[in-house]
């Protein structure tokens, strides 16, 4: 590791201390990015989900968590849902099929 | 890695690689969720895109064989106020045989729609599901003096098409309605009866 010793169980303990600091450092970063990305999706998906309900006439009021998480609004040309899911916001447009240029 | 079991340095390696590994496999067990809902996103707006684009023509089509309808209707008027002035008749004569045929092709387009929905399983994926939907409610009379009549509308056949399209649980569905706008007998009109919306399909699970 680059450390000088003076005896094996220095080198040991310098090697496990750079070790574990460096693994723990990789765990919590990798859970982070990980809880993120995780939350980011779930709430996309969940707006994705319930604008897509209230677009097609099937939605229902949400119940437990997506009721605190997404909130589903009327616009003239379709529906927006907003998904907050701790820091993550994500926003879902989907329009009517009268306003889509096809 | 035999090494550092035979001797003390380098002992955190085995336990620092296996927490690497389990990290590794949660990342990919993870990401391979993900990827699964976004695959059903992804397979939702395809379906929906599909449903969408044919119910966009079949409106489409159906407003402008309402159209020509009109016209024919006009075209009809005027021929039969025309035997007062003999000279104008062939002229709304023709034009009423151009329409009638242009009409035509529009219904023998509307039949091929509904069969080229069901031969390409919607819009040509072989695994989604399509659900047949009428061609049309339209009849015509035979033709009388003045020459061919406008199409009606069979009284026992709801003006509406219903598009359906599902694939493992996801469903995209429409519908191509008639307004129910009141039409006067002749008039030529330039507004759409016919008009296309989202509709229920769900009947899978649904997305956590």
């Amino acid at each position: 590791m680059g450390l000088r010793s003076g005896n094996d169980s220095g080198q040991v303990l310098a090697e496990f201390g750079i070790g574990a600091t460096l693994v723990t450092l990789a765990i919590i970063g990798g859970a982070w990015i990980f809880r993120t990305q995780w939350e980011r999706n779930q709430c996309a998906i969940w707006s994705f989900e319930s604008a897509h309900l209230r677009l097609t006439g099937n939605w229902k009021p949400p119940t437990g968590l997506k009721q605190k998480t997404v909130q589903v609004l009327e616009t003239p040309e379709g529906v927006q849902a907003v998904g907050r899911c701790g820091p993550v916001v994500e926003t879902v447009g989907l329009k009517k099929l009268a306003h889509i240029p096809w | 890695m035999v090494s550092s079991l035979r001797c003390s340095r380098g002992v955190f390696q085995i336990p620092a690689a296996l927490a690497l590994f389990i990290l590794a496999i949660s990342w990919i067990g993870a990401w391979s969720v993900l990827h699964q809902w976004r695959g059903r996103v992804a397979l939702q707006l395809r379906l929906d895109e599909c449903v969408g684009k044919t119910a966009r023509l079949i409106e489409r089509d159906r407003n402008r064989l309402e159209r020509s309808n009109h016209v024919i209707q006009a075209l009809r008027a005027s021929i039969l106020a025309a035997t007062v002035q003999p000279e104008l008749r062939p002229p709304l004569v023709a034009a009423l045989r151009v329409e009638f045929l242009g009409q035509e092709l529009l219904r023998k387009k509307l039949l091929a729609q509904a069969v080229q929905w069901l031969v390409q399983r919607g819009c040509g994926s072989r695994a989604d599901i399509p659900l047949p939907f009428a061609a049309s409610g339209w009849f015509r009379l035979p033709d009388d003096w003045i020459g061919p009549r406008p199409l009606q509308w069979d009284p026992g056949i709801k003006r509406e098409v219903r598009l359906v399209l599902s694939r493992n649980g996801r469903v995209a569905a429409a519908r191509v309605y008639d307004r129910g706008l009141k039409r006067e007998s002749n008039a030529i009109t330039t507004e759409n009866t016919w008009q296309s919306e989202w509709v229920s399909g769900h009947f899978g699970p649904s997305l956590p």
